[in-house]
């Protein structure tokens, strides 16, 4: 099966191809690829290429220009959008014959240029520009008399269409535009997914197989104690990889409630993700009473645990020397009789009872969540990229926090954010939050 | 002694992945940059580097994508094409096909595709610092530790 790019480029030929044959309007796309202004046209459209241009083109020199003017053309469209190369609009060749050209865009990204016509234009101004550019190439050629005859005849066969029907045309491939926006969107987001899927699980693999192949190596000269350390961090490598394959493939399975106790099950995640937190200078601190238990099913919870801590290390500024050591705090307690709602910050709050509940709250300080994302529930969704993680804090795969509420909901429970401000000064890493994420599970499910 | 910069942004979690070179502590000085943030405010450290471990990141979308969502590629240009430095540099990539090319125009040593061990990139990190030893005409430089 053809991979995502060769269909793309598969079907965008056959727009273009569908394009010419609905309009006898040869059309070429310009897109980057691989850093450079790349043109497309198909053979089909090849074939329909004016005799004008097939003449212009069988002179060594005439090629050359037209090459030239194409790049010209496509570097211009895609890069300078000037008063004389603007984005949309008609274009003369530099043999006189002209073109419309029209951007296609995604999310205001002009990421191809579509130009179509090879055609003249029933306009004073646009006959007397284009006569004008073919008495300069018939010069500059230096074509004979006979050549130049046979072009300028050429030249008056081409066809000569009407502001009116060019832009009848352009309605046309406006349609055709839509599709290619789709074609475009849907091509990159599942790229981006993909891409974005590959990396969080070949970025814990390398992990455990870096860990693997180390304790291997000197697991002769390792003391006893040294050696279970390790082991127990290959041991931690291979859950948090689990909990991304389990994550992204959501092959957990139905719902198996048991009452089991909670603290085991926040210390697992902890000690997770705790050699990578040290690693930054960050303390995972934890808060739960040891006589804790709820019905939960045990497999979802601790990876929606997994996830929010992982987050929770992931979004943490670093603990930097001379200043305050940061912390992850993963607290647990029994909650009897209290409203849910919180004043300040933000947050999703809505109020309910949250008597016999079972809270879990996770807080950092480091990468905040905008108030718009939380109030929408915008950070939930699948594919979601937080819109103050750059630089150091790049997005994951997208797919942990709704993985997280899945699991919540299936739990007949909610999960509250807030993400307040701590400070307005700009470190290297962004404006500072404490950001709090809450669990409310019922400590009983319903029968 | 050679000091190697390592830019990743998941520094904190592939650490193993360097621990043959820290181990080999009077050969090499590592220096982690964990990430691009950080890289832009470390370009001296960068500069002053004789081989750079680079994590292109991604790269999501591939040549499609501008620049600046490739901050890996950016980075690379701007030391090779602004700052004409002309060590060596190892990339690390999930997906270093797509941009292989790419990477070739910027003169990267070596692109290690991810899942990688600790082992190949100590080997990568090697060949890369004897080639540059050695010049055009096959003549090798005074060794440096």
């Amino acid at each position: 099966m053809p991979g995502i790019s060769q269909r793309r480029l598969k079907v965008q030929d056959r727009l273009l191809d569908l394009f010419f044959e609905t309009t006898n309007l040869p059309a070429g796309l310009f897109e980057i690829r691989d850093g450079q202004p790349k043109s497309v046209v198909t053979e089909r459209c090849r074939e329909g290429f004016r005799p004008f241009c097939k003449i212009v083109q069988s002179i060594s020199a005439g090629c050359e220009r037209c090459e030239t003017d194409t790049c010209n053309r496509a570097s211009n469209a895609l890069n300078n959008q000037t008063d004389e190369f603007p984005s949309e609009g008609l274009v003369c060749c530099h043999a006189g014959l002209w073109n419309e050209r029209v951007p296609v865009q995604v999310n205001r990204e002009i990421r191809s240029v579509l130009f179509y016509g090879e055609m003249r234009v029933k306009d004073p101004e646009k006959e007397k520009r284009g006569l004008s550019r073919l008495e300069q190439t018939i010069q500059e050629l230096g074509l004979d008399d006979q050549q130049a005859k046979d072009l300028r005849d050429a030249y008056r066969n081409v066809p000569r269409l009407t502001s009116a029907e060019i832009d009848r045309h352009k309605e046309a491939l406006r349609a055709y535009l839509e599709w290619f926006h789709a074609l475009v969107d849907e091509h990159d987001h599942l790229e981006m997914a993909a891409d974005r899927v590959t990396h969080e699980i070949q970025t814990r693999m390398t992990a455990l197989i870096a860990k693997a192949e180390n304790l291997t190596d000197k697991i002769e000269r390792l003391a006893p104690q040294d050696a279970v350390e390790r082991a127990l961090g290959v041991l931690h490598a291979i859950e948090a990889l689990n909990t991304v394959v389990q994550t992204l493939t959501d092959a957990l399975g139905e719902y198996h409630f048991k009452t089991v106790e909670i603290f085991p099950l926040l210390l697992k995640s902890a000690s997770i993700y705790e050699e990578e937190a040290g690693r930054r200078g960050i303390e995972i601190k934890l808060e739960c009473p040891l006589k804790l238990d709820a019905e939960v099913s045990e497999a979802h919870f601790q990876h929606a645990l997994n996830n929010l801590v992982h987050n929770a290390v992931k979004y943490s500024f670093e603990t930097v020397p001379s200043g305050r050591k940061r912390f992850v705090l993963i607290s647990a307690r029994v909650a009897s009789g209290i409203g849910a709602t919180e004043s300040g910050g933000s947050r999703n709050a809505t109020s309910v009872d949250n008597a016999n509940h079972l809270v879990v709250s996770i807080e950092n300080y480091g990468v905040g969540i905008t108030e718009d994302e939380i109030r929408t529930g915008e950070l939930f969704q699948l594919d979601a990229r937080g819109k103050l993680t750059h630089g150091e804090f790049r997005p994951g795969s997208g797919k942990g926090l709704y993985f997280v509420k899945r699991v919540v909901d299936g739990h007949h429970g909610r999960i509250e954010v807030r993400s307040d401000l701590v400070a307005n000064e700009v470190a290297p890493q962004g404006k500072p939050h404490r950001n709090r994420f809450t669990v409310y599970l019922p400590l009983r499910q319903r029968r | 002694m050679y000091t190697i910069v390592w830019i990743d942004e998941d520094v904190s979690i592939l650490e193993d992945l360097i621990e043959p070179l820290r181990d080999a502590k009077d050969r090499y000085s590592i220096l982690e940059i964990p990430g691009f943030a950080s890289a832009k405010s470390q370009l001296d450290v960068i500069l002053s580097a004789d081989i750079i471990l680079l994590d292109i990141l991604g790269p999501s979308g591939s040549s499609y994508l501008p620049e600046e969502r490739r901050p890996g590629i950016a980075l690379l240009r701007e030391l090779r094409e602004v700052h004409h430095w002309k060590k060596p540099v190892i990339c690390l990539s999930v997906k270093a096909k797509d941009v292989a090319d790419e990477l070739a125009t910027y003169g990267v040593t070596e692109v290690l595709t991810k899942p990688v061990r600790p082992s190949d990139v100590k080997k990568a990190v090697e060949r890369a610092l004897s080639h540059a030893a050695t010049d055009e005409s096959g003549n090798l430089h005074s060794s440096r530790d």
